[in-house]
């Protein structure tokens, strides 16, 4: 058996290749060098995150400190106490970053080919969007999981104000204002935690917890628990912040909403599986984070159909998917946590299928709203088709990967003695096509009675984005070990090595 | 609290003032839709509360049972309730999380 | 406000009444009983950076989370610009309502007394000497990169206030988002050294503290920096390593950051 480096070459190069690529795109602005850089880029995390093996990476390279020996060591496979800040690379962190990344990579053809000039701030955040996704996966300590969540948060309102309308402006305005509650709420739960403990590594401060015991202080671990699920509300979008997280989705343009959601499902499993290890053995914890994810979900869909525009459907039936992730993460079992993590890996997939499909309808001179009717299907069929397989996808139907992962939940609700979630999971995804139904039917089926662009031309990027997204949905949807294999030995083997 | 003819009676009102009143349109069978999932969806979710305890279950399903029917239909006020008004959100942020911070420090 | 008026207020309060007590009684419980933890492990080790324990723990333990730190008050700047009109985009198949452009702050310079208008000069020039001092003493004493960049700003503000939008410190838009990104840029960098010679991003080959780096680097990085501690017991040496260089950066990033809000709204933002 190899070792597990303390020094992986790959992990530093995720967040700084973003981290460089958008300070280059800013200072460049509106120069035309800026879509080389950014697909070149993009691309260069797409690989580095493709070839890379398993390990952590202990950043500024100070070792741990072994307690029973009194020596140093460099060996994570050692259980010292880690003196630097640690992220690690894991198959579950390689499956998510590699999707994310692709999202990335069609996300800047298409910003950089439909986007008005001075694009280079706008570009710069979602680089920086993508590395904090990139981050809060990889990681295994309380400061860097902290300042994920704050850049994470800031950078989500610099997306949506990118897009410069007045809707836009005031999604960010209320989004940012919670940034302030929540982000300071997980400071607090993070210092409470410090102090209890003394250790800023998540593994060494579930170590001490288990160990020495927190010494009759449950009441600071409860509060840090209350303080650290605002944050995963807030990150996610979960009741009851959906409504301002689900404005940041529909304010957006579509593909950045895809990298959008795609940040906000990591964010939700990596916070999760952080929350499940320190807090796991509490009573009540688990049952907090279940009836949340339970109420986002059935709040989610049943708003989205309530809604009159698609972009707003698919924002709210993002929301309520969230949900699905986090009540398998929530149901505290390995199946409950492999479901949700399938899940969110193939709800990542099928709604960048969804808003790909969205972007379309920029072309039409976007025409989103299910209150006229566009006979879309007409003037491009395939689109049409896309369109539908996304939302049969997003609604659970075989052989597509919704199906896999949601049947995953519904087995592993059914163990863990709640059959009540299995009908909810199951009402969900129907609900799911309904909504999608719906706003399919007046864009694109139903015969025009408002003008769009006749002569629309999609881009290419849109259409090879849509149907290789499509392509991968139906792969795991017929082959699940394919994304399985990645999520099982991590879950399995207690999630770090 | 109403009998159970009286609730069919404001359901059927209420289904009736959607097709023959303001017109039959798209967007009211998203409303009707998401009216019944909702019901559906609280009532499953009162089950839910066997977790805590059954009797606790039993009481939650009567009682939401009764409400929603005394109170349909209910989805003007969901929609309402879920609006994106800062207001309205911070007030549900912050009951949340009290009942977030109560049943973890004193429910067990 | 009428969402917290009546039932809802009462129902609001008491929901904060829980949150308080709950909060309170977990901050009783911890006083007294913090865990000292791995912060024994760093201040044994902290006299072989520098000798500013603060600059060690910042810049080197947790140098890292410091530079996602240092990118936050980078993306907040452009955040704020971007409000105000800069970088905003549309789709070019589907034009929207315009997007919002700033105009110039509307602010004249009359009453200035003469105190004000001949020590104004100097006091900005007073602040910058003092904002390259604090920078280049950061591992040695109080202050550092971080400090330096506001303390520069502070300057250019004041110069803005005495003598308007013409002043003696005139950055250009250009200038300020270039040194934003050479610094921001320039401390992801000074990560590579350390990672191209040992594997460990940002590891300090300037101070060495595990013997890993090799000679040569440790000599580049570290001598140019190296302070002596001269004690009764004899005299010790140390090196800070890329700690000063890392503040440069760091003041060269706050400097761009700040100064780009504060020019987006004094002057306003609109394309050409």
């Amino acid at each position: 058996m190899t070792t597990i480096p303390s020094n992986l070459w790959s992990i530093p190069l995720i967040v700084a290749i973003p981290l460089l690529a958008a300070i280059v795109v800013n200072a460049l602005y509106d120069k035309r060098a800026i879509r080389y850089i950014s697909i070149i880029s993009a691309l260069l995390t797409l690989g580095i995150s493709i070839i890379s093996p398993y390990g952590y990476h202990w950043f500024t390279g100070h070792p741990a400190f072994d307690p029973t020996t009194f020596t140093f060591t460099f060996d994570p496979g050692i259980p010292g106490f880690r003196l630097s800040l640690e992220f690690f690379f894991g198959p579950m962190q390689q499956i998510m970053i590699v999707i994310s990344s692709l999202i990335l990579v069609f996300c800047v053809i298409m910003a950089t080919s439909g986007l008005t000039k001075h694009q280079g701030p706008y570009l710069a955040m979602i680089f920086l969007l993508f590395a904090s996704a990139a981050i809060i996966i990889m990681v295994n300590d309380l400061y860097h999981l902290w300042i994920a969540v704050e850049i994470g948060s800031l950078i989500v309102v610099g997306v949506v104000v990118g897009s410069g309308t007045s809707i836009s402006h005031k999604a960010a305005l209320k989004y940012a204002y919670f940034s302030a509650i929540c982000g300071s709420g997980l400071a607090i739960a993070l210092a409470l935690l410090l102090g209890i403990t003394g250790f800023p590594n998540v593994s060494d401060v579930v170590r001490v917890i288990n160990i020495f015991g927190v010494g009759g202080m449950e009441t600071i671990l409860y509060i840090s628990f209350g303080f650290f699920i605002l944050s995963w509300m807030y990150a996610g979008g979960l009741a009851p912040l959906h409504p301002l997280k689900s404005e940041v989705y529909g304010a957006s343009y579509p593909h950045a909403t895809a990298v959008l959601q795609a940040q906000s499902k990591l964010m939700l499993v990596a916070i999760g599986i952080i929350m499940l290890r320190i807090f796991g053995t509490l009573p009540f914890v688990k049952e907090v984070m279940i009836f949340l994810s339970i109420i986002t979900m059935m709040l989610g869909v049943v708003i989205a159909l309530l809604q009159i525009d698609f972009r707003w459907i698919i924002a709210y039936l993002i929301i309520s998917h969230s949900g699905l992730v986090t009540l398998g993460i929530a149901l505290g079992t390995k199946e409950g946590i492999i479901g949700g993590i399938f899940q969110a890996v193939n709800d990542i997939i099928y709604m960048s299928v969804l808003l790909f499909c969205c972007e379309a309808l920029y072309y039409f001179g976007g025409a989103t709203s299910t209150r006229g009717s566009f006979g879309i299907a007409k003037k491009s069929p395939w689109l049409c088709a896309a369109v539908l397989l996304g939302a049969f996808a997003a609604s659970g139907i075989p052989p597509f990967n919704g199906f896999q992962s949601e049947i995953i939940l519904i087995q592993a609700s059914i163990n863990a003695g709640f059959p009540e979630i299995a009908v909810i999971i199951l009402m969900v995804s129907v609900t799911t096509l309904i909504a999608l139904l719906r706003a399919i039917y007046r864009i694109f089926l139903k015969p025009p009675e408002n003008e769009v662009a006749a002569n629309a031309q999609i881009p290419k990027s849109i259409t090879i984005g849509t149907w290789l997204f499509i392509i991968l949905t139906i792969i795991i949807g017929v082959y699940p070990d394919i994304a399985l294999r990645f999520i099982v030995p991590f879950v399995e083997g207690g999630f770090l090595p | 609290m109403t009998s159970i003819s009286t609730s069919y009676e404001k359901l059927k009102k209420f289904l009736d003032e959607f097709i023959s009143g303001n017109g039959y349109t798209n967007i009211m069978t998203g409303y009707i839709t998401g009216e019944l999932q909702f019901l559906i969806f609280i009532i499953v979710l009162a089950a839910l509360f066997r977790m805590f305890s059954f009797p606790l279950a039993i009481i939650m399903l009567i009682l939401v049972t009764a409400l929603a029917l005394y109170f349909t239909p209910t989805i003007i006020g969901v929609e309402k309730e879920n609006s994106n008004d800062l207001n309205r959100v911070l007030y549900w942020f912050l009951i949340y999380f009290a009942i977030i911070i109560a049943i973890t420090l004193w429910g067990g | 406000m009428n969402e917290l008026r009546g039932k809802r207020g009462i129902l609001a309060v008491i929901a904060l009444l829980i949150i308080g007590i709950g909060f309170l009684s977990s901050l009783f419980e911890l006083a007294g009983n913090v865990r000292p933890g791995v912060s024994q492990i760093y201040n044994s080790l902290a006299h072989l950076v520098a000798p500013n324990n603060i600059a060690t723990w910042v810049y080197d333990w947790r140098g890292y989370d410091t530079l996602l730190e240092t990118a936050v008050i980078y993306v907040g700047a452009v955040v704020s610009a971007m409000v105000i009109g800069r970088g905003v985009v549309q789709m070019k198949s589907c034009p929207q309502e315009p997007p919002a452009q700033s105009k110039p702050l509307e602010f004249h310079i009359e009453t200035l007394t003469v105190i004000l208008k001949y020590l104004g000069l100097p006091a900005a020039i007073l602040l910058f000497s003092y904002g390259i001092m604090v920078v280049t003493a950061s591992s040695t004493s109080g202050g550092g990169g971080f400090q330096c960049g506001v303390i520069m700003t502070a300057a250019y503000l004041l110069a803005a206030i005495f003598y308007g939008k013409n002043n003696p410190i005139r950055f250009g838009k250009r200038f300020i988002i270039g040194i934003g990104a050479a610094g921001l840029g320039g401390y992801t960098l000074l990560g590579l050294p350390g990672f191209l010679t040992t594997g460990f991003w940002q590891y300090n080959i300037g101070a060495d503290v595990w013997g890993i780096a090799p000679s040569i680097m440790r000599f580049i990085f570290g001598e140019p920096f190296r302070l002596s501690l001269v004690l009764k017991e004899g005299v010790f040496f140390s090196s800070p390593g890329i700690i000063p260089l890392i503040n440069v950066a760091e003041a060269f990033n706050v400097i761009g950051a700040i100064g780009l809000i504060y020019f987006a709204f004094i002057y306003g933002w609109q394309e050409e």
